[in-house]
């Protein structure tokens, strides 16, 4: 009961007008983050975080949450027009959205997308509000060694799902603990690889690594396709914006499926939109009777992914509430903008700040009926985004992230280090080398060491206080086979019996990823 | 050549490896207060980074059994890797013209520095419509200003115009 109590009064607080105007800021960023390819949800939230400085916490918060999930909705529009996903999540809509379009059904691609993602995140946000609670019930009763187990599980997740190499994986949450260790130690008062550099005693912020990252490595990316004469042409709408009765008949089922496949695996950390997306799409395809259609223009293979990756949102959004724990790169930057008012997201958060929790969660329902209500009718204003010059947007976006960087601190020397960390990401797309795992890992790395230390210092220095209870073995066993599954598995693959046992048994139904992608 | 790659991030893991190890043991440890001490941390990650470089290892070793890349004829080859040494010179214009502007941020201030950046990078990418760059080039620095100046509060540097 008291629970409901809290909820009404999430929406009291979500509907005051202040807040309801930062939800419409939020989603409406979001969306235009979206349909810019490149900047993804990660990059324009880190972007915006300096603006916010000053802000009052719930309504920060509240907008932040907004471009969050607004960037999924405006993903489909360049996955669908110019066959780049906007957001990565969006990936597997522009196999059949692209087609779709061709064929002069853009408009009908465009609103299934918003359509879906509508239903789909609400039904996800739904799922959050019902579980939110028992879970940081569960949470409370973790202490420093269950906690530190818990991030763990969460860092193997990611390192092992972000990319197609382990090592690859391992090695950048490895790098991203390494300069979370960098400036002045906690506990100690003593200095850490700061190298006589008075700007790194505060340590290396992770609003700078994300501009840098995200947003100057993908302007360096954009630049050189400009510069080979490879960069995508938006396509025009032609055609009715909206569904024929038979599209209708076709699209509801992938989107309700696609809701429930987006929240499950959004909650597991490491999975993401992208891998909700696939599964959705790989669903479908299995289900439908007409497999074949599947990358000519199926309006199954847009509406399923994009529902997914819609419900994925409010899933990611359950373990950063309750356990304070972020699955992906978006979430550890949403992490970092909590910690960054004050707030450490968790079951005492639902304790203290019942009317901050529930007022975040209350306004996706509303931020979720405002999309849609932008998306449809103004899918066509949204979509002009896309003409705006790559050779014009680019060197834009690069100035903005100065003023991003710049305003966190007010100093030079973060420019210089916002340019390190593009260059570095620009390095690590070409090594395949994931960055979510190292941004996880410089967000986390911190309450990482503060909790492994706690741990080891009330059991007077006995590492097996990690496997002292039988939730720390569950976290530990779940972080092995986190860590290990995939490679395992890929190391099972290469066996010459199994390869004959797997081509005997199934037929090639994985989409081609990275094809839609490239083009 | 993608198993040349990893055996160079392999190489450079464990050279930055060491590095922070070395580093790790110049840390000052107290005697008092802090039983387990600022060392022991990094000691772990620096172990785990270290597993991944050797993890990396495995795999590359694992795939050049497996993958022979034989498929590309050495003509397209040798263009592709024409237009890659292109690319990475206009990567290194485009990032010596960013630390540039980075260097004379705070001295010649926001909007000249960032009008005269703009201008080069667009000037140069988006070809044969001098005209719009410039106005873009001019306007969107002073736009940017106004929002970031005075309504979110974003204090730029001034530099050389008096604002």
């Amino acid at each position: 009961m008291e629970t409901f109590d809290h909820i009404l009064n999430g929406f009291a607080v979500c509907l005051q007008p202040t807040n309801l105007l930062f939800t419409f800021v939020g989603v409406l960023l979001g969306t235009i983050i979206g349909v810019l390819p490149g900047i993804g949800s990660a990059a324009g939230i880190a972007l915006l975080l300096p603006a916010t400085f000053g802000m009052d916490p719930t309504a920060a918060l509240i907008m932040i949450c907004g471009i969050f999930y607004g960037a999924k909705y405006g993903g489909s529009t360049a996955a669908v027009l110019i066959r780049t996903p906007g957001d990565a999540s969006s990936v597997m809509t522009s196999l059949d959205g692209y087609e779709m379009a061709r064929k002069g059904r853009a408009g009908a691609a465009l609103a299934i997308a918003a359509i879906g993602s509508f239903i789909a995140g609400s039904m996800g946000v739904v799922a959050l509000t019902v579980f939110a609670v028992p879970l940081s019930s569960a949470a409370l009763k973790f202490g420093p060694a269950e906690y530190f187990m818990l991030l763990l599980f969460a860092m193997t997740c990611v390192s092992s799902l972000a990319g197609k190499s382990l090592g690859k994986g391992i090695l950048s949450a490895g790098l991203g603990l390494m300069l979370a260790t960098v400036g002045i130690d906690l506990q100690s008062g003593q200095q850490r690889y700061v190298m006589g550099i008075i700007e790194l005693q505060d340590g290396v912020n992770f609003i700078i690594v994300s501009v840098g990252m995200f947003a100057v490595a993908q302007v360096l990316r954009g630049l050189e396709s400009i510069y080979r004469g490879d960069a995508a042409q938006a396509m025009k709408i032609n055609g009715p914006l909206w569904l024929t009765r038979e599209e209708w008949r076709r699209s509801i089922g992938p989107v309700w499926r696609g809701g429930i496949i987006g929240f499950l695996i959004g909650i597991l950390p490491g999975a993401g939109g992208t891998i909700s997306a696939i599964m959705s799409y790989v669903t479908e395809r299995r289900l439908s009777k007409n497999p074949e259609s599947f990358g000519k223009g199926a309006i199954e293979g847009v509406a399923g992914p994009e529902a997914a990756n819609n419900a994925d949102t409010a899933g990611a959004m359950v373990p950063l509430l309750t356990l304070g724990v972020p699955g992906g790169s978006t979430t550890a930057v949403l992490l970092g903008a909590f910690i960054m008012f004050g707030l450490q997201p968790g079951p005492l958060l639902f304790q203290e700040r019942p009317d901050l929790v529930w007022g975040i969660v209350d306004s996706m329902y509303i931020g979720n009926l405002i999309l849609l209500i932008l998306n449809l009718p103004l899918i066509a204003l949204f979509t002009r985004l896309l003409y705006i010059p790559n050779g014009l947007l680019y060197p834009l976006i690069l100035t903005i992230s100065v003023i991003g960087a710049f305003a966190v601190n007010l100093s030079t020397f973060d420019l210089y280090i916002m340019l390190i960390f593009g260059l570095l990401g620009y390095v690590f797309e070409k090594l395949e080398i994931p960055i979510p795992p190292l941004l996880l890992s410089l967000v986390l790395g911190e309450m990482m060491e503060q909790s492994f230390r706690r741990a080891l210092t009330i059991s007077n220095g006995d590492a097996t206080v990690f496997v002292g209870s039988q939730i720390c073995v569950v976290l530990l066993i779940m972080s092995v086979i986190s860590l290990l599954g995939p490679f395992g598995w890929s190391q099972l693959k290469r066996l010459r019996v199994f390869q004959s046992l797997l081509s005997s048994n199934r037929p090639s139904d994985k989409p081609e990823i990275g094809a839609g992608n490239a083009k | 050549m993608e198993i040349n790659r990893d055996r160079i991030i392999v190489a450079v893991s464990i050279v930055f490896a060491a590095a922070y190890l070395y580093a790790t043991g110049q840390i000052t440890m107290l005697d008092f207060g802090d039983p387990i001490g600022p060392r022991l941390f990094p000691y772990v990650v620096c172990s785990l980074f270290v597993l991944g470089a050797l993890i990396l290892l495995l795999e590359s070793r694992s795939s050049r059994r497996t993958t022979a890349d034989d498929s590309i004829a050495d003509a397209p080859r040798q263009s592709k890797n024409a237009q890659q040494r292109r690319s990475i010179w206009m990567i290194a214009a485009v990032l010596g013209w960013t630390l540039l502007y980075l260097l004379v941020f705070e001295r010649l201030g926001y909007i000249i520095s960032t009008v005269t950046f703009l201008l080069g990078l667009t000037l140069c990418f988006y070809r044969g419509r001098w005209q719009i760059s410039l106005a873009v080039s001019a306007l969107v620095p002073i736009l940017g200003y106004l929002v970031f100046h005075h309504l979110l509060n974003v204090n730029l540097p001034a530099g050389l115009m008096p604002l």
